[in-house]
């Protein structure tokens, strides 16, 4: 009897072999479709695309700029005409602030949001009754867990640029300045969310729990900063009494900074790029690591796991 | 050569705190291509334990166990196997259709074969009309017929179907019998799990009884249900004339129930020459033989008289 799959695609022929590396990438984007398709049943990433949508149009239909040699001379909000101050107002210094905020905002909210309707992929993944039913395909366990990420990161991706390509570009049509560097922000905080997600991904595949695995996110974010505080005020130390507390002291947060992920450079580097600065990209250099070597126990433990 | 070659496998599994759960102990099986095999046992007798390890969903703790010629559980055994659990857990927002097409994308299947064989699992399974319906509002029966559905779609050379019967209406087991009967006959080699008997009964030809992690018995389904030397006798002349002429002839004869109009008897003899003497004795006194054959036992039987071996052996080598 003939497999019609790939077996017989091996072992027929006068089939197309679909196996090695295109059939390594058959798996993945299968899993990332399938991702994609289950986080377009989530409320949260529909409710994400409506607000921007809505704020794409409000953008896009109520605000009207008036610029004049680069300087900002007439401007109308929901139709009335806003007075404007008596010095000049540069048109790059409106779009460099507007993206600034917009991507103050997408580092906290935007980020967080993403953690959250993200966290239960891979432990949904891990169902009895689903899971060995995939375990079960000729697919190798890594690429099945390897496609679930890259799947979550490739929905974070997208709608993160659906908020930023749109409004980038709606404000290059309306002032005729387009700042590259707002792209390049965004997508330093997709990068910034695939780190976290990736500490996500091996909390989610050792506890098979949602809940932990937001916190775990969220923890992973977050402890960036407070560890930053800890990096950059070393003088912190000197509260403790005994030299060895010192010593123990700043062994330990030091070495928990250089673990985490960096989340302050990491926001330092969006919000540069947004202003159009030079950007320094140390911190997801030093943020790589953890990246890697989450995914890579995670796989490890995936692979090694009885299902 | 067989296609599942199990030799003294052994799972045993382990707690957080280092407490140990056999669940197969030293299990050697064989299943020959193109057979319809039975694996049953009571609950927590390590079945769907074997059908995991040999799919590699569990790793083994000793033994060996091989797939169509590769180590059970490697990816070259996994592409050519479809696979049924017992528990199915289909993501409600998919639709049957979308089901299927990320099963057939994970086997490598380009879409234009991935389309025709879809369309042509819904049929089998008779659930052309479903396609487009998400898996949510699905009743259970047709979640089955889904998995099947899914276990088929690949035309694997192996079918391992955990509980397939369980918690479908009479009307769905008929449907998936049928379908099972259907993939034998393609030469398609059936691996059941089951408690349910009577549907192992139906559809398999051969079984292994699994007890507390190993096996405590296996073979030919009819060689294991065949009572040895005892023969059901049906004659339409009257009983007076048939126990004169078997008078002696036979180490035993009781009487049974019968079809109306006429005569049973339950023989017990000494071997089929004795049987072939005890025929002709019939047929000398002018006696009318409707019919005569080998009293069978049920699968029932069969199995609760291994199980209850099987854990008067554990007893004995306890106590020893």
């Amino acid at each position: 009897m003939s497999n019609t799959g790939v077996a017989s695609q091996i072992e027929g022929p006068a089939a197309t072999p679909t196996h090695g590396a295109r059939l390594i990438i058959a798996q993945v984007a299968a899993m990332v479709r399938f991702t994609t398709l289950e986080s377009l049943h989530r409320w949260t990433l529909m409710a994400f695309l409506l607000a921007v949508t809505l704020f794409l149009l409000l953008l896009a239909t109520t605000v009207n700029l008036d610029i004049v040699e680069g300087n900002l001379a007439a401007a109308r909000l929901f139709g009335k005409t806003i007075e404007l101050p008596e010095v000049g107002i540069e048109a790059v210094d409106i779009v460099t602030t507007f993206q600034v905020v917009v991507i103050s905002l997408l580092y906290s909210v935007g980020v967080a949001l993403a953690l959250f309707s993200t966290s239960n992929l891979v432990p949904r993944l891990c169902v009895d009754g689903w899971v060995d039913l995939l375990l079960a395909q000729p697919v190798a366990r890594p690429t099945l867990l390897l496609g679930r990420a890259t799947g979550a990161v490739a929905v974070v991706a997208l709608s993160i640029s659906y908020l930023i390509v749109g409004s980038w570009m709606l404000l290059r049509w309306k002032t005729g300045f387009g700042n590259a560097g707002f792209l390049l922000a965004g997508a330093i905080i997709v990068a910034t969310y695939a780190v976290c997600y990736s500490g996500m991904v091996l909390v989610g595949v050792v506890t098979r729990n949602s809940p932990v695995s937001i916190l775990a996110g969220l923890f992973f974010w977050l402890s960036g900063h407070v560890f930053h505080l800890f990096h950059a005020y070393p003088a912190w130390s000197t509260s403790l009494r005994a030299g060895w507390q010192r010593q123990m002291g700043e062994f330990i947060t030091e070495s928990v900074y250089w673990t985490l992920p960096k989340s302050h450079g990491l926001a330092e580097m969006a919000a540069n790029a947004a202003r159009g600065e030079p950007v320094s990209g140390a911190p997801l250099l030093f943020s790589l690591p953890f990246a890697v070597g989450s995914l890579a126990l995670a796989c490890f433990w995936f692979a090694r796991r009885d299902y | 050569m067989s296609i599942i070659e199990i030799e003294g496998l052994d799972k045993t599994y382990y707690g957080m705190f280092g407490k140990s759960v056999p669940a197969l102990r030293g299990v050697d099986l064989q299943v020959e291509r193109g057979q319809a095999f039975g694996l049953l046992g009571p609950n927590g007798a390590g079945k769907t334990t074997l059908v995991k390890v040999l799919l590699g969903l569990v790793k083994t703790t000793g033994g060996s166990a091989r797939l169509l010629g590769s180590p059970a559980g490697s990816a070259t055994s996994r592409l050519r196997v479809g696979y049924m659990p017992e528990n199915r857990h289909y993501p409600a927002f998919l639709k049957a259709r979308q089901v299927l097409d990320l099963f057939g994308q994970l086997n490598g299947m380009p879409a234009a074969q991935r389309r025709e064989r879809i369309r042509t699992v819904l049929e089998e399974v008779e659930m052309s009309e479903w396609g487009e319906h998400k898996v949510g509002g699905f009743s259970k029966g047709m979640r089955q017929r889904l998995a099947l559905a899914q276990a088929l779609l690949s035309e694997p050379e192996l079918l391992f179907l955990d509980e397939p019967a369980e918690g479908i209406d009479p009307l769905g087991r008929v449907v998936v019998r049928n379908i099972l009967r259907r993939c034998q006959e393609k030469g398609t080699t059936l691996f059941i799990n089951s408690h349910l008997l009577t549907e192992v009964e139906m559809v398999c030809d051969q079984v292994a009884i699994l007890h507390a992690g190993r096996v405590a018995e296996s073979g030919r389904l009819t060689e294991m249900t065949s009572k040895e030397r005892e023969y059901r006798l049906i004659a339409a002349s009257p009983p007076e004339q048939v126990l004169a002429a078997l008078d002696g002839a036979v180490e035993s004869i009781e009487s049974v129930t019968a079809p109306a109009g006429l005569y049973a008897w339950k023989l017990t003899v000494g071997g089929r020459p004795q049987l072939n003497a005890a025929v002709d004795l019939l047929r000398g006194a002018d006696v009318e033989i409707e019919a005569i054959e080998a009293v069978r036992s049920s699968l029932e039987d069969v199995f609760l008289k291994a199980v209850e071996d099987a854990k008067e052996g554990s007893a004995r080598v306890e106590r020893s």
